[in-house]
């Protein structure tokens, strides 16, 4: 059974690779695949040796013939010790640097830097650990061995404790739910992962090879048989294992589906985007004819009045949404932005102020978290994409007669700067949420609304590199996420 | 997924808790005993024998049997306290010497062990026709005695042959595939081989070819402690096994049964090991421990150790003969 799991979870750690070829997922795969390899050896070596009754050999193995397999293995002592000797040794690092990977604290970023001192003690120790060298170094210097094998279960206790450690603290960091939920889940692969080790970690590679030759060795007994393992231990170790093993395979499975379903989604998001590019092209190019037309007509009418404040105001309008269109018609032809680097007060000032003009009376209630946050930007599309989801979340408001004022909150969280915005409305469901990123689309039966804004804004943002998160408020309202990359590195961002 | 790992959290713990009461119950229980055994005719015979026919139980013991390997295993499971009796072969004896174990019962006098050659490698009757060849055996057991005293016929050591360090099952499997010239193990895994390869593999050398250097002695065992702390226990069960030895003798069928049964073996396997020993009776064993047939037979066995043992321990030493003598009262 724990074999069948600890099978399953590498080949889902393949898929999850297949589907997604980036470090992280390969140091997945690959930590994923050390473990598979460590349990292997240890099965073997516990068919070999035995010493394990019918219901543990069923946990371990499922079947007789199964536990048979792996006991008529042909091996040598010394290539099933130099085996676990391997995986025991690189699984901690591997996890290491699975879970360095996942954070952006500044402890961890300043390790990153250095990653390369990381791999000395595991290769110092799987060095050490091979049966040449071992029985060398210890012919020689008899008294080594006792160092050796402390220097061993340090290194391992160690590496898993401080990946463990860089998993909290990364957890700790992190103050948006969205992020927390995902980092939760994938942290959660690699504790399963940890615990389902640290079962077996005890087990000393030289033990293997040199069981029947020194005392020394002879005296560290058989772990999965040692005395610290009461009975309920025992049981609460294989049944642990299983379950975690378990676990490490539901949150595998939904990481990948996770991805999958993200890829799924920006598949059919893109070719919703390639039939509607002719329909946006046409509609932009159709609208900016009838905006000339209409402009060339309020000129007219401007000379004949021209002390008119509301011409003044309707060629202003006109300016305006001509503006919108161009930028509408931009971002839906072209593949480029020009992006530079500005301060996000400035972004959003200019997004408040776009919604300000169409609802003067509304209040946004504004938080920053940070101070001097830059971002890589288009200013004026950025600004009408925050904008957009500014007056949504007005518009939600009104919908629902709430009193709440929408609130837009901005500052860095790990490697983006956030831009939340959370109305107090009714949410949205489900089946509008497919929708709401489609082109033309709109849940509003209104003249004002061309069901383009949020395509706008799913595009501008993503032409800058970020991405837009949906989610519920605690109250059931709705929060849009927009995260943009950080400029520069450190949690303080955009200066360094 | 807060209820899935609500549910398996509460799974995890009904079931540990289960496996713990499992346990409890088990180590709670009057008498129980965990023995050690390996997997032949010679380790299981006379305590199954024993167990089916109620000797056990009549004693007010109940029996767990657990399967190990070898017998240093079986050693390094009664350290840990795991196992409270064991069975182990020749090549262990070493470790009781050497104050491991205390030895309370003389199991029998073996000729389990062999070193097969295969023809079709170059192998033949001639011991020096071993030099070079890639030969498995297993350490710290009887089987690497019998390949170290087949080389010792040809003048030869290890270092002249490219020895490989397994455990028994793998050297039956690499043998059977034809990675390796030779070996050195113990039955039934010989049988194993010598079916499996047919005319192209042989016995080059069994306990018989060096019944002149050593006495291929197997006993049962338990830690020192354990005996001391246990001693009416450890009477009565030498008695049920001494009960188990003579249904033995006379029951050789039905024993192979029974042995096959708890090993998931064919009765033609197991019936074929039943020349593996001498099968001594309680009557028989008691004649001769007063004798100092078996004292000899341990003397003998401890001298073939040479310098690896400390030659200086008497056999009484690690020979419980007194607890053998009460049982048989």
């Amino acid at each position: 059974m724990l074999i069948a799991l600890v099978s399953l979870i590498l080949i889902f750690s393949l898929v999850l690779l297949a589907i997604r070829r980036d470090r992280r997922c390969f140091l997945i795969a690959l930590t994923c695949l050390t473990l598979f390899s460590f349990i292997i050896s240890i099965l073997t070596y516990i068919a070999k040796k035995g010493g394990i009754g019918e219901e543990i050999s069923m946990i371990l193995y499922g079947t007789r013939s199964a536990r048979t397999a792996f006991q008529y293995r042909i091996m040598t002592l010394e290539s099933l010790g130099n085996s676990v000797n391997i995986s025991r040794h690189v699984f901690p690092l591997l996890l290491l640097l699975t879970a360095l990977d996942m954070a952006y604290f500044d402890l961890a970023l300043r390790i990153k830097k250095r990653m390369y001192l990381l791999f000395i003690v595991p290769a110092a120790v799987i060095v050490c650990y091979i049966p040449a060298v071992f029985k060398l170094i210890t012919a020689r210097q008899p008294d080594a061995l006792g160092w050796l094998v402390g220097a061993s279960r340090l290194y391992v206790y160690v590496y898993v404790a401080a990946s463990i450690a860089v998993l909290v603290a990364e957890f700790m960091s992190i103050t948006l739910p969205f992020f927390r939920r995902r980092f939760l889940s994938k942290s959660a692969i690699l504790i399963s992962l940890a615990i389902i080790y640290a079962f077996y970690a005890p087990q000393d590679p030289a033990q293997i090879y040199l069981f029947y030759r020194n005392d020394y060795m002879f005296i560290l007994g058989l772990w999965f048989l040692s005395p610290a393992l009461s009975p309920f231990l025992y049981a609460f170790t294989l049944v642990g294992s299983v379950a975690f093993g378990i676990l490490g395979f539901i949150f595998l499975l939904k990481y990948v589906r996770t991805n999958f379903d993200e890829r799924r989604e920006e598949i059919t998001l893109r070719r919703s985007a390639g039939l509607a590019s002719k329909g946006v092209g046409m509609f932009t190019h159709g609208t900016k004819n009838e905006l000339l037309a209409l402009g060339i007509v309020l000129s007219r009418v401007k000379e004949r009045y021209p002390d008119d404040a509301d011409v003044e105001k309707a060629i202003g309008t006109v300016r305006d949404l001509n503006a919108r269109i161009e930028r509408l018609h931009r971002a839906s032809g072209s593949r480029f932005s020009t992006l530079s680097p500005l301060p996000l007060d400035d972004i959003i000032q200019d997004a408040l102020h776009s919604v300000h003009n169409r609802y003067p009376d509304e209040e946004i209630i504004v938080t920053k978290t940070a101070d001097g946050i830059m971002v890589l930007a288009d200013r004026p599309n950025l600004a009408e994409a925050v904008a957009n989801i500014l007056m949504n979340a007005v518009e939600a408001n009104r919908e629902a007669h709430s009193s709440q004022p929408v609130s837009l909150e901005y500052g860095y969280e790990r490697l983006w700067v956030s831009v939340r915005i959370s109305d107090s409305g009714k949410g949205i469901d489900r089946r509008t949420l497919r929708n709401i990123w489609q082109p033309f689309w709109s849940s509003k039966n209104s003249s004002q609304n061309w069901g383009m804004g949020m395509y706008f804004s799913r595009n501008c943002v993503k032409r800058h590199l970020g991405s837009i998160r949906y989610e519920r408020t605690q109250q059931g309202g709705s929060r849009f996420i927009i995260l943009l990359p950080k400029l520069g590195t450190g949690s303080k961002g955009g200066g360094r | 997924m807060k209820k899935a790992l609500a549910v398996l959290l509460i799974a995890s713990l009904a079931l540990a808790s289960a496996f713990a009461n499992g346990a409890a119950e088990s180590s709670t229980a009057a008498d129980t005993v965990r023995v050690a055994y390996m997997t032949n005719y010679a380790s299981l015979c006379s305590v199954m024998a024993g167990i089916e026919t109620g000797a056990f139980a009549d004693e007010g013991i109940n029996v767990e049997l657990v399967e190990f390997a070898d017998g240093p295993t079986i050693i390094a499971a009664m350290e840990s306290g795991s196992i409270d009796i064991g069975y182990i072969g020749h090549g262990a004896h070493s470790l009781c010497i050497n104050g491991r174990a205390k030895i309370f019962a003389f199991s029998h006098v073996g000729n389990g062990d062999a070193v097969i050659g295969l023809r079709s490698h170059g192998v033949t009757e001639d011991f020096a026709s071993l030099k070079g060849k890639n030969i498995g055996y297993a350490s710290g057991t009887s089987s690497e005695l019998i390949l170290r005293w087949a080389l010792e016929e040809a003048g030869l050591t290890m270092d002249d042959v490219v020895a490989y360090e397994m455990d028994a099952a793998a050297i039956t499997s690499a043998m059977t595939s034809g990675s390796l010239d030779a070996c050195a193990n113990w039955s039934p895994a010989t049988f194993t081989i010598l079916d499996a390869m047919g005319d192209d593999a042989f016995v080059l050398a069994d306990n018989v070819t060096f019944s002149d250097r050593s006495a291929s002695v197997a006993s049962w065992i338990v830690m020192n402690a354990w005996a001391e702390e246990n001693h009416d226990l450890l009477v009565r069960f030498t008695r049920a096994l001494y009960k188990g030895m003579d249904y033995r003798a006379a029951n050789i069928e039905e024993t192979a049964q029974w042995v096959a049964n708890q090993l998931g073996a064919s009765y033609d396997t197991i019936y074929a090991q039943r020349g593996d020993a001498e099968w001594l009776t309680s009557a028989q064993l008691i004649e001769q421990i007063n004798d100092g047939t078996i004292e000899n037979l341990y003397e003998v066995q401890k001298q073939s150790f040479g310098d690896s043992v400390d030659q200086s321990t008497p056999v009484s030493d690690y020979v419980l003969f007194d607890v053998m003598l009460e049982a048989a009262q």
